[in-house]
């Protein structure tokens, strides 16, 4: 697929008189290593490619996608986007406005240090053999399975406004997990997390995660777990890592803040939000030491990093939260103009080509603080300190939440005292963000990669990723899955 | 010159119907190009449109057309899987290649099976040519008339509309060739009157049984009915699940049902074969070829799929397999492998069968329940227990005193699936097909279950 491809695309469109249109060509290339239970599993290679048009014309949008890359599958895919648009201008009752974007044609990549791609399979599932041999070195382990995952994403955006842009990002996620079994009752770890943690890199990213190192303690974590108490109700200061902290931030303020959800757009799906728009500048949505911001610049290596969206916007810094106060959607050029905000955020994001793309999280953080982690931690009379994310679930407007982790540490005078199991921590968004005392410093910032985030109906998914430090929550109702 | 049919005739715009003839073609080029090597290719296409509304008016519609080629190759025990890129030679070639490399990274062998042989398949019917008379414009215009409807009733409505048509196409160098193709059309809503909330939807692989109007007026009935606001105290409730509540509600007990994960006592059945645990009311199969059902009579590798009772008037009886699990256990194959269609090995054709009553003859004899229509964000959060939670999407409705009272909306659940299964105390004789899966779907009539813990 050429650039001259994409642009007879948008010749067409120039023909057929569209107020807006654009195309995208997508080709993607994964390859997938896992073991389980000390043996080799997965092994697979998978490559697609295709090309999606949009198109606004009469106050319609319409979409034709295609895996038929020849003139007369271009032409099908145009036709198609054109047919569709000229059926839903039928209903349309709110007129459609694009933000004002400047046109762009550049070509942006992923930095990878060492491409996974001429690497042979065989050191790859070595490394994943060794992490397996670590995970089930004791008694007692029931299941282990390691696996990474290594995704080029190669995408050529024009539109008739102008726009050629060229990019390649390679995503690369790895993770390890293993249950631990002790008659009936069994106990789960995993890490990073259970989704794997996906960056933006090359091999050098499996490495950075020191799955086989850390292989040592999951496994004797999840052994501890089935010795432990379950963690007893009641209200307590909460410390989150980073790898539930994420979870949090992504369902409650993250999907929150997509303003598609303001104009009804997933009320049959995602549901919508309780960051309405008059809260917008006005609504204190946390404590001071709050600060939010979406495609955070410093946070290229993380997962949902791009330098343009799929509608050629730059993907521009917004702070949706500032020092407790909501201050900025996640927009499209439709919804942004929509809500009187003068430029889109750079968020629209489709699963690949056969999608339309939707608002979404890209790089979405929160700030760090001033002081240490284990200064955080010293100040905590009886508190919890969870770890990993294990469940979530949060009503229709991201309200009411209750999320789960695999293992709470017990802090009892400023020192980690003991394990809980099965620990569930419950709050409203608006209240739980208030509740937060302090975040730690840059020194304990990680990036957490997720590549499952869901939306639309029927849904696609998406990477995204979430900096934080750890931070200390005050008052926060916790209890067990059991209790 | 012959003159080219103008742009927008309507022609050009509906859905393609293709034929095996193609897919045939594109797999002997695979063999021939394998040269006798152990293949199995595994293709896929669909082509289908989606249109998405929001606050009564369209605001996403589009096609899209699908061709995914999927190659595994077995050798001397192991196995590995590449997607080429399309169906051109240069990139089967790469493909084959590919696994080559792949093959020989693998060390030892994993005991996969040799490739099967012919097979011989049920018929599923599950296809509608009318799929190739759907456009855009069609549905647009079956949306309009919804739309105007919804204005008048002063209400506001979301939802999607879709249709596709699937064609699954497997073949391999020992002889197998199976293949089916079947349809979709989809319509679904949430609409809002006031302060109630209505979710209503239908899925059903011919046109003509899609019914829009009748889906609208569920999902108003149940918005009027919801209008009212009721709180309801933390506790134990009789409970209605309507169909897609309960195809969601249980979906994590059947990705259970795999005698792998028995195996690896990874499941929560592990140790239950043969014991009652559920109550004496439910009895669940898994059977494509039931005749409100859809999807493939074949697995993944091509292997025939078997009607499976799963739970026989409350007892656990069996689980579903791939090919190398059953030949590990010396047990009969299920036909429920994933290959390339699915991402494991679960039941997925949930039949569950229907009890004597109509739902209105259940009320008539509750003094109080509570309607559940769509649940959400359902997660376990205690796998020992299969103890989970979510939340009620949209409005629950309050049944008391012999009529609708109003709705109730946040609700969360902490509740154990397998408990509450044993709650059961009446199940109606209408049921829906629930399909949210790209094959397959669950037949689920209406569950009564007393002592549902709300939180």
């Amino acid at each position: 697929m050429s650039r001259e491809k994409i642009l007879s695309v948008l010749n067409l469109l120039h023909l057929k008189k569209v107020f807006y249109g654009d195309a995208r060509f997508v080709h993607l290339k994964q390859r997938t290593v896992s073991a389980k239970n000390g043996h080799p599993s997965i092994l697979e290679e998978k490559e697609s490619a295709g090309i999606g048009v949009r198109v606004l014309k009469n106050e319609g949008w319409g979409f034709g996608g295609t895996s038929d890359l020849s003139a007369r599958g271009l032409e099908r895919a145009v036709t198609h986007a054109l047919a569709a648009a000229a059926a839903s201008a039928r209903t349309r009752i709110f007129p459609v406005e694009l933000t004002r974007e400047p046109a762009i044609q550049t070509c942006w990549r992923t930095e990878i240090r060492m491409d996974p791609w001429p690497m042979d399979p065989a050191e790859q599932m070595a490394y994943l053999m060794e992490c397996e041999k670590n995970l089930r070195s004791a008694k007692g382990i029931l299941l282990t399975e390691s696996r990474m995952d290594f995704i080029r994403k190669f995408q050529i955006f024009g539109s008739t406004q102008g726009s050629l842009i060229e990019s390649r990002r390679d995503l690369t996620g790895g993770g390890i997990f293993c249950k631990a079994a002790n008659g009936s009752e069994i106990q789960k770890r995993s890490f990073p997390n259970p989704s794997r943690d996906f960056r933006n890199g090359g091999y050098e990213a499996i490495l950075d995660l020191k799955l086989k190192e850390e292989s040592f303690r999951i496994r004797d974590e999840a052994l501890l777990l089935l010795k432990s108490r379950p963690c007893s109700q009641g209200k307590r200061d909460l410390i989150l890592k980073g790898s539930i902290l994420a979870l949090q931030i992504h369902e409650s303020l993250g999907h929150a803040s997509e303003l598609d959800r303001v104009y009804g757009h997933e009320d049959n799906f995602g549901g919508r939000t309780f960051l309405k728009p008059e809260k917008l500048g006005k609504g204190k949505v946390g404590s001071r030491h709050v600060t939010i911001i979406a495609n955070c610049p410093t946070d290229k290596s993380g997962a949902g990093f791009i330098a343009y969206d799929d509608e050629g916007v730059p993907s521009r810094e917004t702070t949706v939260v500032k020092e407790g106060l909501f201050t900025g959607y996640l927009s499209s050029r439709e919804t942004a103009s929509r809500a009187g905000i003068p430029h889109a955020s750079g968020s629209m994001i489709a699963e690949d080509w056969s999608h339309f793309p939707l608002i979404r999280m890209t790089n979405f953080s929160l700030l760090p603080g001033e002081r240490s982690f284990d200064a955080m931690v010293s100040e905590v009379r009886d508190g919890i300190l969870l770890d990993t994310e294990s469940s979530w679930s949060i009503d229709e407007e991201r309200g009411d939440f209750q999320l789960g982790a695999e293992i709470a540490w017990h802090i009892k005078n400023g020192k980690i005292a003991g394990a809980f199991k099965n620990p569930l921590y419950r709050g409203n968004s608006l209240e739980f963000w208030k509740k937060c005392g302090e975040v730690a410093n840059a020194q304990s910032y990680r990036i957490t990669g997720f590549p499952d985030c869901g939306k639309g109906g029927p849904m696609q998914q998406a990477f995204v990723s979430h900096g934080s430090s750890p931070a200390l929550f005050r008052g926060v109702e916790c209890y067990a899955s059991s209790s | 010159m012959a003159r080219r049919p103008p742009f927008f005739a309507e022609w050009s715009v509906m859905l393609q119907v293709h034929d095996k003839e193609r897919y045939k073609k594109i797999t002997e080029e695979v063999f021939r190009i394998g040269k006798g090597k152990h293949l199995e290719v595994t293709i896929r296409e669909q082509a289908g449109f989606l249109t998405r509304f929001a606050k009564n008016e369209i605001h996403q519609n589009g096609f899209r057309d699908i061709l995914k080629i999927s190659i595994r190759r077995v050798d001397g025990g192991k196995s590995a899987r590449v997607d080429p890129i399309n169906s051109s030679r240069a990139a089967l070639s790469g493909a084959m290649d590919r696994l080559k490399t792949l093959i020989q990274s693998r060390q030892a062998t994993d005991g996969e099976p040799a490739l099967l042989s012919k097979q011989s398949y049920r018929a599923v019917d599950d296809f509608d040519f009318k799929v190739g008379r759907q456009s855009p414009l069609t549905t647009a215009q079956a949306l309009a008339g919804i739309m105007d409807e919804i204005k008048l009733r002063g209400a506001e409505a979301s939802g999607y509309d879709s249709a596709a048509c699937r064609h699954v196409y497997i073949a391999n160098s020992n002889g197998l060739v199976a293949w089916h193709r079947s349809s979709a059309f989809r319509f679904g809503l949430t609409v809002r009157k006031g302060q109630g909330i209505g979710y209503a939807s239908h899925f059903h692989a011919f046109r003509d049984h899609l019914n829009r109007k009748e889906v609208l007026a569920r999902a108003v009935e149940r918005a009027l009915h919801a209008a009212r606001p009721i709180h309801l105290k933390p506790g134990r409730y009789t409970v209605i699940f309507a169909p897609r509540a309960m195809a969601e509600f249980s979906a994590p007990l059947f990705e259970d049902m795999n005698a792998r994960k028995i195996a690896d006592r990874n499941s929560f059945f592990w140790r239950k074969q043969g014991k009652r645990i559920f109550s004496e009311k439910l009895t669940i199969e898994d059977n494509v070829y039931h005749p409100e059902q859809t999807g493939l009579p074949f697995d993944g590798a091509g292997l025939p799929r078997k009607k499976i009772l799963l739970v026989d008037r409350g007892v656990v009886e069996n689980f579903v397999n791939d090919r190398k699990t059953a030949l590990d256990f010396h047990v009969a194959p299920t036909g429920h492998g994933a290959g390339a269609l699915q991402p494991s090995t679960m039941p997925v054709n949930i039949v569950a069968g229907p009890g004597e009553e109509k739902l209105s003859a259940i009320l008539k004899r509750l003094d109080h329940a509570i309607l559940i229509s769509h649940i959400w964000y359902h997660q376990v959060t205690n796998p020992n227990s299969f103890l989970a939670t979510g939340l009620i999407k949209g409005s629950a409705l309050v049944w008391q005193k012999g009529a609708w009272q109003g709705g109730v909306q946040h609700l969360r659940y902490s509740e154990s699936m397998a408990s509450a299964w044993s709650r059961v105390i009446a199940i109606s004789q209408d049921n829906e097909m629930i399909k949210d899966k790209e094959y397959g779907g669950s037949l689920w009539p209406f569950i009564c279950l007393e002592g549902f813990r709300i939180v």
